[in-house]
């Protein structure tokens, strides 16, 4: 009886222990992920690390649901774009209201100028046409080359889902390109 | 002007949008995110914050339960015995009354005068004699849950109170030894 109850605090320290060593390699795994999920849609860098790491928190937070980590990196994928589009639509309401903002582009900074150019800032106005669905499934595409059964694995939709959205995403996308090129001319 | 964006196959245009999202976080951002969540962590107590929970409201129980236990008088048995002051006497004390205070309250509760006549609410203190708290104790004892006057002897006076109502206890005194007796009481 004894040994068991000086055992069992250490078995729960063991198993905290552990949790929070396999959380620390999850953060280090997907924090570019995370935080490239949050900039393509705030495409804010200070904003997207905050989000970011917002997601990151309430993830710990949650850390005891973990099973496996397939289920915990999607889990992060999704709350991660949800907490960008909040994030997008209160930096509207306050553009909106301050009216210091552009309309749909995001400010940026002068740490993000090495990165948009004019064709990137060309591709961005196409994905930001794109519904929220098909611009999810089209960013996690480009991010770290993830392919159909990875997206369909993080998105928890069927593979046959993602290829349908990556296809209409595409086709959308040109056509936004086509008319912001002849807009230009 | 870019040009061939409108022509672009699937691949280039994946290609083009991985470009565009090949943005790293800046390089303290996982030593951040760290720090925060170790701020975000709670305090380490073991088992949580239960323990120290229940212990405070034992404590506060405690507290509680000190503050509402009835103090223990003189003379305080099973039966419920209330002295109180003869409505018509003056409000004396008994002369065995060291210090008696007691409640002003309507309730006929152990509130025994002062000197004064004043009845002081601040203690429920009755302090008097052994003597006399042995003959309260036999008083009591043999009345039961009947109440009666205690008043002092001054309010007494010239009144004679029949005692018929009190049983005491007759002092039996056993007789001398016949041998001694002619020799008187000391030897």
């Amino acid at each position: 009886m004894h040994e068991y109850v000086d055992r069992f605090p250490d078995s729960l320290t063991h198993v905290a222990d552990e949790r929070d060593r396999e959380f620390d390699r999850l953060l280090a795994e997907s924090s570019p992920l995370v935080f490239r999920i949050a900039y393509s849609v705030l495409r804010h860098r200070e904003d997207a690390e905050d989000v970011a790491q917002e997601a990151f928190i309430k993830a710990h937070r949650n850390l005891r649901r973990l099973r496996d980590r397939g289920a915990f990196r999607a889990w992060l994928v999704r709350l991660t774009w949800r907490l960008a589009i909040d994030r997008q639509r209160a930096n509207r309401r306050r553009a909106n209201r301050d009216d210091q903002h552009a309309h749909s582009l995001p400010s940026i900074t002068s740490g993000d100028a090495a990165i948009v150019n004019e064709r990137a800032e060309l591709v961005w106005k196409a994905i930001d046409a794109l519904p929220r669905k098909l611009r999810l499934a089209m960013v996690l595409s480009a991010i770290e080359g993830h392919d159909i059964r990875e997206i369909a694995s993080l998105l928890r939709v069927p593979e046959g889902t993602v290829k349908s959205r990556l296809f209409h995403a595409r086709e959308l996308m040109k056509e936004s390109l086509k008319c912001l090129m002849v807009s230009r001319e | 002007m870019p040009d061939g964006l409108e022509r672009m196959t699937d691949a280039e245009l994946d290609r083009v949008v991985r470009n565009a999202l090949t943005v790293e976080p800046s390089p303290n951002f996982v030593g951040r995110v760290r720090t925060r969540i170790a701020a975000d962590r709670a305090p380490m107590v073991p088992g949580g914050w239960l323990p120290p929970a229940m212990v405070g409201a034992l404590l506060l129980a405690i507290a509680f339960g000190i503050t509402l236990s009835p103090s223990n008088e003189v003379g305080s048995s099973g039966t419920d015995i209330f002295l109180t002051t003869a409505p018509v006497a003056q409000p004396r004390p008994a002369p065995s009354l060291v210090a008696a205070r007691g409640v002003s309250s309507p309730k006929p509760q152990r509130a025994l005068p002062t000197a004064g006549g004043e009845t002081e609410p601040e203690e429920h203190q009755v302090l008097i004699s052994p003597s006399d708290a042995a003959a309260y104790r036999r008083l009591f004892a043999s009345v039961g849950k009947e109440s009666y006057e205690i008043v002092s002897d001054e309010a007494a006076g010239p009144q004679e109170k029949t005692m018929t109502d009190i049983d005491i206890v007759p002092i039996a005194i056993s007789p001398l030894n016949p041998d001694i007796e002619d020799q008187g009481a000391f030897q």
